[in-house]
């Protein structure tokens, strides 16, 4: 049976759409169900159950690539299931299972367990999508995807302490922009674009910015979760905006400065001439025509001397 | 014969502009019916133009003057998706106006010129000519100085004012670039002109004028200041066309046409990775919501600057993509902060929080456009900002590569800590409603496409490199 599921997997697009769509469609329906109570446990079950059952016939089948024909420029939805990457899938769908059963059974009353359980699912995509995810790019793309589930989640949760959101938001988005430039580099220095072909990765001389910035990034990414549930020092949100609003007080300085010579000084100066040359013209007006036909006058001899 | 398309697609806004006053006349609703099909006329016609486009056979048309000067239009793919972007958003700006504009004076005068602005992008971004290229720009700074002054307060005069002189005076200097090549090549047709080389001192004129239109450091003080327009004018203006133009013209002038000198491809980026870190600065202290998003569409327009200048394909097709994408998401984001501040008349974050409650769907689109202008994915501007880092670090500049990183974290402070402030927290405003059901409409538009594009962003990024093509 597993060798039936897998070369179903195998066909066209179906890996991504069954690991990847069918999670974002279930979770569709539970935010759209409000009190059909036993259908959102059976559909809230149904997608990890049918995930779980994928991955287990993956783990089990030999390696293969799925390639996704509508990428952007430069980008590659190129796809790879192997064991590592169908054991990740294999724990996601048990967990997720899990907690999508309890959010339904939890939230029966909560007004927002819909939303919750919408972008819970979102998640469980989005986590599947990466894990499979051969193409750095695509990997990118869906652990990315998972800050804005992220954000949402910690605001229906947390609606009078937005903050939280904000902070988990700046953090998490931190760590995902030093992770996209450790691969940009990566890829642009080692030249190579997917996981499969780095079973020896070179993180010395070309490779080594690359993996700084990625090795910075997952670091900073365990660092700022550890500091969501625990207060730790120093803090690394409160270093992220004390580092940004010193550079903004200072920019904020210069604008003023600039804004100054915009509204103020250039019309001052613009003024202050017109006056003094009204003075001195005492009025006439053709002394102004003579000035300014003899400066166009000029402009004209520098074109023809040219 | 195709070329008549392009004319006829020009020509609609930009007559139509003059009859809409009359129309206002005899019948309010009229008008607007009338505002919306003339601007929907410059999009349908340039989508019709896309057709030429994808079969290898662009539409032009040419015109013979006195003393051997000419003055055509060319339909080609980097004009034809300017002309689409520029006239879509107008089209939903317009509709959102019917709900914002009612309640006050000149609305005719206000349609004319949305019109007519309309119509001046569509003929500056098929025009082959560069003196009716100059002409357009300038009809569009004209068109802004009114926009801008629409409320006739002192304080909106005197911002419109400063506007239109320093974007006129940015024009008149690139007037004198452009002379300067026709001393170089004796022709003013962009067509006549392709792979050209130009001297440096006309590049630094043009680039004076660009830089004004697409206020970028230290040319840039007139944007935020403009806020004190109407939010749909904001909206138009800020982040749908008018600072498009400056980047349309370096995309044509110097991405397309000129051969310029291998300098500029490290100085430019520069000057934008100025302008991207010191307008995202100000924006992060910034307490007027208007002014935080104008420094925004300042810092965002440099990472387009700097995708189209850095030489690399990648990051010039990732800047001509940023363009749609900044200009939906932009587009929403002003106009979504123009139904806050019509409910509440305030602009000052401060005195705002808890709006999502009350304005549900406001929250939502804001939430979609922010996301995009952040990169986040599966939004177009994920794409798009990754196209444009990777362009400027495959040039070798890899450390201002980083800088635009440090940018985009930047980016996801200031408008996180906007959205939070605006929308969640303490509800400091007893009876809010909804925006009308067309200005919420228009808003949620915006930001479902700033998803879809994302989602299908194959499609537009086939556009993008048949420019390059």
């Amino acid at each position: 049976m597993f060798h039936l599921i897998v070369e179903f997997l195998k066909n066209g697009s179906n890996l991504i759409i069954y690991t990847v769509a069918l999670p974002v469609f279930c979770g569709f329906l539970l935010w759209l169900l409000k009190k059909q109570y036993i259908l959102k446990l059976v559909i809230a079950a149904l997608s990890p159950a049918a995930c779980l059952v994928f991955a287990i016939g993956l783990y089990f089948h030999g390696e293969f690539f799925v390639r996704i024909p509508y990428a952007p420029y430069e980008f590659e939805f190129l796809f790879r299931s192997y064991k590592l990457s169908a054991m990740l899938v294999l724990i996601a769908s048990a967990v997720f299972m899990g907690a999508g059963i309890y959010t339904v059974v939890s939230g029966r009353e909560h007004r927002k367990s819909g939303l919750r359980l919408f972008y819970l699912y979102i998640s469980f995509a989005l986590l599947n999508g990466a894990f499979l995810s051969d193409n750095l790019g695509a990997l990118l793309f869906f652990m990315g995807g998972l800050l804005l589930p992220l954000c949402v989640m910690l605001l229906t949760g947390n609606e009078n302490e937005p903050e939280i959101a904000l902070r988990a938001l700046t953090l998490a988005g931190f760590s995902y922009l030093l992770i996209m430039l450790g691969i940009i580099l990566t890829t642009h220095f080692t030249g190579v674009f997917n996981i499969s072909e780095m079973e020896k990765p070179s993180i010395n001389g070309y490779g080594l910015p690359g993996f700084i910035c990625l090795a910075a990034g997952v670091l900073f990414l365990v660092f700022s979760a550890v500091s969501l549930k625990k207060r730790i020092k120093p803090d690394p949100y409160k270093l992220l905006v004390a580092a940004v609003g010193g550079f903004s007080d200072i920019c904020v300085k210069l604008e003023h400065g600039l804004s100054w010579i915009y509204d103020k000084g250039v019309p001052g100066v613009i003024k202050g001439s017109g006056m003094a040359l009204h003075r001195f013209d005492n009025g006439r007006m053709s002394r102004y025509l003579y000035l300014a036909v003899g400066g166009l006058a000029f402009i004209t001899l520098i074109f023809i001397l040219r | 014969m195709n070329g008549w398309i392009l004319i006829t697609g020009i020509l609609i806004p930009l007559l139509g502009a003059l009859l809409l006053p009359l129309f206002g006349k005899i019948n309010e609703k009229f008008r607007n019916a009338m505002a919306l099909l003339f601007v929907a006329a410059a999009f349908i016609f340039a989508a019709i133009a896309l057709g030429g486009v994808l079969s290898g056979k662009p539409f032009s048309v040419r015109f013979a003057l006195p003393l051997g000067l000419s003055f055509g239009f060319f339909g080609d793919a980097l004009a034809v998706f300017m002309a689409m972007t520029a006239s879509f958003v107008s089209c939903i700006i317009v509709v959102y106006s019917f709900g914002y504009i009612k309640e006050y004076e000149f609305q005719n005068e206000y349609y004319m010129m949305v019109c007519l602005f309309v119509g001046a992008m569509m003929g500056l971004v098929f025009s082959t000519n560069l003196i009716a290229i100059y002409t357009c720009w300038e009809i569009s700074s004209l068109c802004c100085w009114r926009l801008i002054g629409f409320y006739r307060e002192e304080i909106t005069i005197d911002r419109a004012n400063k506007t239109f002189v320093v974007t006129v005076l940015g024009a008149l200097i690139m007037l004198i670039g452009f002379i300067g090549i026709y001393g170089q090549t004796g022709t003013f047709e962009l067509t006549a002109m392709k792979g050209a080389y130009i001297p440096a001192w006309c590049v630094v004129l043009i680039l004076f004028g660009i830089l004004s239109k697409s206020a970028t450091i230290p040319l840039h003080s007139w944007l935020p200041d403009a806020g004190v327009a109407p939010s749909p004018v904001t909206s138009l203006l800020h982040a749908a066309v008018l600072v498009k133009i400056g980047v349309y013209a370096y995309a044509r002038f110097f991405v397309l046409t000129f051969d310029i000198d291998k300098a500029f491809t490290v100085a430019v980026p520069v000057i934008a990775a100025v302008s991207a870190l010191y307008s995202a600065g100000v924006a992060f202290r910034e307490n007027d919501i208007k002014r935080v998003l104008a420094y925004s569409t300042i810092s965002q327009l440099a990472f387009i600057l700097l995708g189209l200048s850095c030489g690399v394909k990648i990051g010039i097709v990732g800047g001509l993509l940023y363009i749609l994408a900044h200009s939906f998401a932009k587009g929403g984001l002003f106009l979504c902060a123009g139904i806050v501040e019509h409910n509440i008349h305030t602009k000052d974050i401060r005195k705002m929080g808890g709006l999502a409650k009350n304005m549900p769907v406001t929250a939502v689109a804001f939430a979609l456009c922010a996301c995009s202008i952040m990169g986040i994915p599966p939004f177009f501007g994920f794409f798009t900002k990754h196209m444009v880092i990777e362009g400027i670090v495959s040039s070798g500049n890899a450390v201002l590569g980083a800088l635009f990183v440090i940018c985009a974290v930047m980016t996801i402070m200031y408008l996180g800590r906007l959205y939070v402030k605006v929308f969640f927290g303490q509800q400091t405003f007893g009876e809010v409603r909804e925006g009308t059901p067309l200005m919420v409409i228009s808003v949620l538009i915006l930001g479902i496409m700033s998803l879809l594009l994302g989602i299908f962003s194959y499609l537009p990024s086939q556009l993008a490199e048949m420019i390059w093509r």
